[in-house]
């Protein structure tokens, strides 16, 4: 399978797209939209509608699938796919 | 009195015994009891293990699948019989609508989803706690969603009285049309508990029938041989309208709103007072709201739960009020066939006086069949009793002696 990558100012970073699959199914599942619209660039509230209970849900789901524990100076960080991404491939393996 | 006057026009109703009230009227009439052994969760190690379980309750045809998964079984109900009520109603709300309100009665909201957290917590401490929890779980969440739903911006308010909510809610609906704050009020009640850990707090409290084999013959209002509540589950909501309004829309008139009363007993918090003093001011209060005299009654929907305590007293609250009339006047209650749906009960009550003025049918007490020295009134056993109705009152009384009592007015009678 051929690793996701991110367009913009990451365009050259690559992405894993493990980690990228399972993002996409969280949000997905907490916004019952189709995995397919949800891409890197798509910013939670303005692109898919998310509100602020669906950006607390999501996550909780993230730390659910990851096992991560993300605090509240990060959590604020994260307005796009692409910063979840990112933030769950930073911290995941620490 | 220039009260402005208050008509239900519309009503939906998602209960045991069938979801859309004239599923759940039919059944009432028939006396095809909605109470079977419970499916919800595993019964083993429980006093009683049975209840009235919705089961035809399609959520999918009132929610999307979002908000189906972000929302409890109360607040499901409460906005598929809103849906059924408004459809009823033939009433399409404008969006952002002034003057319509929600009022919603109930009496412990989400508690079966907490009850999933603290397990989620047990087995991995605070983080396994879902931020959706708390507007999940708070009871005004029902009519938060319904406001949402469908644009409304008037207040919206939710009354938790336990089992008499809904008569609260409607009656406060009434007050908002009276007072002209609102044209238009979306009321009722809605509750769903059948949930390991809080239907066991009631099992605990030994309340509840034990007659686990025969769960249709279980709930017996008013019987010698009654041995306590069956629990049930569901919404029933109303569309109340202020008279003018739904006259120049040419809603559907099904009966008037005429009186709310209300008290409050001194005893304890789970017991009514024996001597039916308080249940006898709430009906007391109603009748003077109403501007109609004890001997206008002819039908009482009782709480009727089928405890020693709450049949007892509620007879003796009668025979307080009523004098005389107390034995020329009809008394039943359906909570045989729907289960005692705690925060809709009061609710479940209206609808049967709204469709025994309607109909002119009052609806047995099923299983009602040895009669109690201490409950000596006519309970309507068998089939429905055909009787003109023109006054109808619903009790609902609750624990925290809190009692609410709603009189019903023929649309005939109105005139």
């Amino acid at each position: 399978m051929k690793p996701a990558k991110a367009k913009g100012k990451d365009k050259n970073k690559k992405v894993d797209p493990e980690i990228f699959r399972t993002v996409q199914r969280v949000i997905a599942h907490q916004l019952k939209s189709e995995p397919q619209r949800i891409t890197l660039e798509s910013h939670l509230q303005n692109d898919l509608g998310a509100d602020s209970l669906d950006a607390m849900e999501i996550l909780f789901g993230l730390e659910e699938a990851f096992g991560l524990k993300v605090p509240e100076e990060d959590a604020r960080r994260i307005a796009t796919v692409e910063d979840a991404v990112r933030y769950v491939t930073e911290n995941v393996k620490k | 009195m220039n009260l402005r006057r208050s008509f239900i026009t519309g009503i939906g109703a998602v209960t045991p015994a069938g979801t859309g009230w004239e599923k759940t009227w039919q059944a009432v009439l028939d006396g095809h009891s909605g109470i079977r052994p419970i499916s919800s969760f595993p019964t083993q190690g429980y006093r009683t293990t049975i209840a009235g379980e919705v089961s035809d309750f399609d959520a999918s045809q009132f929610i999307d699948e979002k908000l189906r998964d972000n929302s409890e079984r109360f607040t499901q109900f409460a906005i598929g019989a809103t849906r059924l009520a408004l459809e009823d109603s033939r009433l399409t709300l404008k969006k952002s609508e002034a003057g319509t309100g929600v009022v919603v009665g109930c009496g412990m909201g989400g508690l079966p989803f907490f009850e999933i957290q603290a397990g989620a917590y047990a087995k991995r401490g605070p983080g396994a706690i879902r931020p959706s929890s708390v507007p999940r779980v708070m009871p005004n969440v029902a009519g938060a969603q319904i406001a949402t739903l469908w644009g409304v911006r008037g207040p919206n308010l939710t009354v938790s009285t336990a089992c008499s909510s809904s008569n609260h809610s409607v009656g406060w609906a009434l007050e908002l049309i009276r007072s002209g704050r609102c044209q238009i009020v979306i009321c009722g009640g809605t509750e769903s508990l059948l949930s390991p850990i809080t239907f066991g707090a009631f099992d605990s409290l030994r309340v509840m029938s034990n007659r686990n084999a025969t769960p249709k013959k279980a709930c017996r209002p008013f019987d010698k041989d009654r041995d306590g509540f069956v629990m049930g589950e569901g919404a029933v909501m109303f569309i109340l309208e202020e008279l003018e309004h739904a006259r120049a829309r040419k809603a559907p008139l099904y009966a008037e709103v005429a009186g709310y009363g209300s008290s409050n007993g001194r005893s304890n918090m789970l017991a009514p007072e024996s001597d039916g003093r308080d249940a006898s001011e709430s009906m007391e209060a109603a009748l003077r709201d109403a501007g109609v005299k004890p001997e206008d009654v002819d039908y009482i929907h009782a709480h009727g739960t089928a405890t020693q305590m709450n049949d007892e007293a509620e007879c003796r609250a009668i025979h307080r009020t009523f004098k005389a009339h107390a034995k020329k006047l009809v008394v039943s209650s359906t909570k045989p066939v729907t289960g005692h749906m705690l925060g809709a009960a009061g609710a479940m009550g209206i609808l049967a006086c709204v469709q025994a003025a309607q109909t002119g049918k009052v609806p047995a007490t099923l299983n009602y069949e040895t009669p109690d020295p201490a409950c000596d009134l006519d309970f309507v056993s068998g089939r429905p009793r055909p009787r003109s109705v023109r006054v109808a009152l619903s009790n609902a009384f609750a624990f925290g002696s809190n009692n609410a009592t709603i009189v019903v007015k023929r649309k005939e009678e109105s005139w």
